[in-house]
């Protein structure tokens, strides 16, 4: 009796032939015979049908792969014609002819049902994305030599790229951030932080960071304090500049990715912060905490005393003491300061 | 991988000090929020440290709502129109500098030496890109201001109140 991996294997290279097309009768008939003698399939009398019905099947069906894959380009976009075409012209190599033939063929077969639309209306549902592919196909071909209706498209690019700006630069004084949580209780999710596939991702991120990061408790103090004020929420408005800003037009592709990316880095953030941070257990008392709302007290009376002072050569430093009760001392720098070759310089250079 | 190194720095721009260029009707940014008034004592061996960024020019006398605390000393400059640029904050422990950014692309360092009882002594350094302008180590009483001022900026001068308070 043979062995079981060599039956196993046998079996493994009888299935590769059957599924490549090559088997012979004679392959699939012991390729059947193995299965029907292999006891864990003995007990699924409906899988061993199936394979056998499978393997009879795929015994001498023709496949026309290429055919297929024209079929399918066909169902929707056209294809069908321009496949026909070439298979038509396969033995001759002039085919511009009936490959353009061919492109202009869905418009001109288009039945006419409803009067067309204006053509500031096509051009802006071109524009948007709206039309069908062979609208589009049609456009694109009547398009390229109409400069009036590429200057239109031009137009309504322009108008829906500065509408853009418009929206993000209004959205920059919103505050979204709990839009989002508002949202995933309106529809049901249960945790509205959870994200789908994260886990194995933040693991990774965890152990890198366990592996990599060796910061003192300062730095690590630090970094969280730099990390809060970062994401903290900014209390006024920002200003606008009076010029316009440079703007950067992301592709499409790019601006696809951003936000996805942005929830990423927002993620690993909250993931590496507990891990950089130190516990509250082992936390110095000196050390400032990150959360703690800096409070300011301010002396009635400024005294201070300048110990030590050192500065460039091409600099002048003056210490003003205003004479006036609670006067704060004032440090006045002057840079370049115009200096005489003649005289020496006396300044206390650095 | 690229998009998230790219959604990271964009992070990290966004902790940068914003300074702000703003008219004399503009509205002006505030910094990280500071609660004005008197406070419990501030714990352990931590100052915290305000830096103001004002900008000293001639021209119309006008002198910025949130710099009152100060007009009357500021007063004393020879300059008329004074407005705040940008207001930074920060917790200082011993031996640990920290780095502000000031227009015109300075930056001041500034390191807690020691706090006393009545005084702290802190290090100020003041930079122009690479170059060192100023180091000097002032020794200021609790919750007292002093003033580093001067460096040119727009026809006019850049004044820095720092007030150490604990």
């Amino acid at each position: 009796m043979s062995e079981p991996t060599e039956i196993v294997g046998r079996l493994d290279a009888l299935l590769m032939r059957v599924l490549d097309g090559e088997a012979s009768s004679a392959e699939r008939e012991e390729l059947l015979e193995l299965a029907d003698a292999d006891e864990r399939l003995a007990a699924h009398e409906r899988l061993r049908v199936a394979l056998r019905t499978a393997i009879m099947e795929v015994a001498d069906t023709p496949v026309d792969v290429v055919g297929e894959v024209l079929e399918a380009l066909s169902i929707e976009d056209g294809w069908g014609a321009i496949s026909n075409a070439l298979r038509d012209e396969v033995m001759n190599f002039d085919i511009s002819d009936s490959v353009m033939a061919a492109i202009e063929s869905p418009a001109l077969e288009a039945p006419v049902e409803e009067p067309a639309p204006a053509e500031e209306v096509v051009l802006s549902a071109l524009c948007d994305g709206e039309v069908s592919i062979q609208e589009r196909m049609a456009l694109a071909s009547r398009i390229a030599a109409d400069t009036e209706s590429r200057d239109t498209l031009n137009a309504y690019a322009q108008i829906g790229r500065l509408m853009r700006q418009s929206v993000e630069a209004e959205v920059k004084h919103v505050d979204l951030s709990g839009t989002w949580a508002a949202v995933a209780q309106a529809i049901g999710v249960e945790d509205p932080e959870h994200v789908e596939g994260w886990e194995p991702v933040g693991r990774a991120l965890r152990d890198v960071v366990l592996t990599e990061a060796h910061m003192s408790q300062a730095e690590s103090a630090e970094l969280t304090e730099d990390i809060l004020v970062a994401v903290r929420p900014r209390e006024l408005v920002l200003l606008e500049p009076e010029a316009p800003e440079e703007t950067v037009q992301l592709q499409p592709a790019q601006a696809r990715h951003l936000l996805p990316a942005m929830a990423m880095a927002a993620l690993a953030l909250v993931v590496a912060v507990p891990f950089l941070s130190p516990s509250s257990e082992d936390s110095n008392p000196d050390e400032p905490s990150a959360t703690e709302e800096l409070q300011l007290d301010f002396a009635e009376i400024n005294q201070a005393e300048v110990e030590n002072l050192e500065y460039a050569q091409d600099v002048f430093v003056h210490v003003i003491q205003d004479d006036a009760e609670g006067a704060p001392m004032i440090i006045f720098i002057e840079e370049e300061a115009p200096m005489d070759d003649d005289l020496e310089d006396t300044g206390g250079a650095l | 991988m690229r998009h998230l190194v790219l959604a990271a720095l964009m992070f990290c721009a966004l902790g940068v000090s914003t300074p702000v260029m703003a008219g004399p009707e503009k509205e002006l940014v505030q910094g990280p929020k500071l609660g004005p008034g008197p406070t419990k004592p501030l714990p352990g061996k931590r100052v915290n440290l305000q830096l103001l960024v004002v900008h000293a020019t001639g021209g119309a006398t006008y002198m910025d709502p949130a710099l009152r605390r100060w007009s009357r000393h500021l007063g004393h400059l020879r300059y008329e129109h004074f407005e705040l640029m940008d207001r930074h904050a920060s917790q200082l422990v011993p031996e640990r500098a920290k780095t502000f950014s000031v227009t015109g692309g300075r930056e001041v360092t500034v390191t807690l030496l020691q706090r006393g009882p009545e005084r702290a002594r802190l290090r100020i350094q003041m930079f122009k890109k690479s170059q060192k302008l100023v180091d000097t180590t002032v020794a200021v009483n609790r919750n007292g201001t002093f003033i580093v001022a001067g460096p040119r900026h727009e026809g006019g001068i850049l004044v820095l109140p720092i007030t150490a308070s604990y």
